[in-house]
């Protein structure tokens, strides 16, 4: 019997202080655990990026925050590939010593990891970056000249040929903040977040290809108090590795003709989202469709944007575990609310 | 692949609004989405709070300035 593909899809909005999935890829055994009870797991880079950690997920797609949104909305499909030719787009506001560091960081991918990359690109512009943060404690950034970030990926993927664009843009370095102590003890926001999203934001939007941001910093001082969920983001000099080895597979976007080639939102038999972030346009366009909405309480996060707030219809789960119970549970056809002591009768209406 | 690259004259720009909202359904994106082009054109969007004046919704809009 031919079976149906069982889809998920994880969704931990990046930069909103994620209790599980706010740090260093931190919800990466999430994603593990998740993808061992479905046939294809769909999720955005912040869950699977650890900087110099990643894992390998035959069954996990990698896609952009931006494309997922569009993908949820029914207005692109994914299609799978065999792999990319990875273009390189590196700030020219990257001193020279960083920007070694990084080249060798695509050197290793060559020859460790057999990767395939285009020669890099350096911005014309130093693509001035800043970031702020937002009343409701979800952080953001911006860049001064996103035009010039445009162009280097117009021409990675004009005279390159690349077919996916990782991009290094110079962060500022706050080493003294109390937002970073508190990040690298495992409490607040990854001030970082906002701004790396609008950066790949921009170029998937723009030419639809896939796309993930590592910034560039300098190292900082040793402290023996680093919260474990940070720490796979202090191990080396770059946060590059991971994104690399992400966007090697990630799925190409197609839309419009080409839609039929992919695979379409209706496809994703359900979405597990953090309880507190139910407000996102992704959650949004899927609860109009047959999609199973699963909300985690315990996945804390900056925001209290509820699903009864909002009357989405949802499956609750208290946990992560709970959240793989209830997958398994539906993707055997079964109710889950047939696995609690209380199972309500059938009733008549009319 | 895009038509055009955005020019120099343009801004990314985070703006906040309010949107009234008494409705017994879920929010519609294409709604919200729409409201928020009288600014630019929305990369990024959530609804981060629901008071009694409805959605409190931040947003990253690209923005082209006047030339």
């Amino acid at each position: 019997m031919i079976q149906r593909p069982f889809t998920v899809m994880l969704i931990i909005p990046t930069g909103i202080g994620a209790a599980m999935g706010g740090y260093a890829g931190d919800a990466l055994p999430v994603a593990r655990a998740i993808s061992a009870v479905c046939d294809c797991l769909i999720t955005h880079p912040n869950v699977l990026n650890g900087a110099q950690l990643y894992w390998p997920l035959p069954n996990v797609w990698y896609v952009e925050g931006h494309g997922l949104d569009q993908f949820a909305a029914g207005n692109w499909g994914l299609r799978p590939v065999h792999g990319h030719r990875i273009g390189l787009l590196l700030d020219q506001g990257i001193e020279s010593d960083l920007r070694i560091r990084h080249l060798q960081v695509a050197d290793a991918a060559r020859a460790t990891l057999g990767l395939a990359l285009t020669d890099a690109v350096v911005t014309d512009r130093p693509l001035g970056v800043t970031l702020k943060t937002a009343v409701s404690g979800a952080t953001w950034g911006t860049i001064e000249h996103p035009d010039s970030l445009l162009r280097g990926a117009q021409h990675l993927i004009e005279q390159e040929k690349a077919t996916a664009i990782a991009v290094v843009a110079r962060f500022p370095d706050n080493i003294a903040s109390a937002a970073l102590s508190a990040y690298r003890h495992g409490h607040g926001v990854d001030a970082l977040a906002g701004a790396e999203a609008v950066i790949s934001h921009l170029i998937v939007r723009e030419f639809q290809i896939p796309c993930a941001h590592a910034p560039a910093l300098a190292p900082l001082p040793l402290d023996p108090h680093l919260s474990p969920r940070s720490a796979a983001e202090e191990l080396g000099y770059t946060f590059l590795p991971c994104v690399l080895a992400g966007l090697s597979r990630a799925p190409q976007f197609v839309h419009g003709s080409s839609l039929i080639n992919g695979v379409e939102r209706s496809a994703v038999d359900a979405v597990i989202v953090p309880e507190s972030a139910c407000g996102g346009s992704a959650i949004l366009n899927l609860s109009q469709t047959e999609t199973t909405i699963i909300t985690v309480a315990e996945n804390q996060t900056t925001l209290t944007v509820t699903p009864d707030q909002l009357h989405l219809s949802v499956m609750r789960a208290r946990s992560y575990s709970e959240a793989i119970g209830i997958l398994v549970a539906l993707r055997q056809g079964l109710d889950p609310r047939s696995l609690t002591p209380s199972v309500q009768s059938v009733k008549a209406k009319h | 692949m895009g038509d055009a690259i955005v020019p120099d004259a343009c801004k990314i720009e985070w703006i906040t609004l309010t949107m009234p909202y008494s409705q017994p359904e879920p929010p519609q994106p294409g709604w919200i989405e729409s409201t928020l082009r009288q600014w630019g054109e929305p990369l990024r969007w959530a609804i981060t709070n629901v008071s009694e004046q409805g959605l409190e919704i931040e947003a990253v809009v690209l923005r082209m300035m006047d030339p």
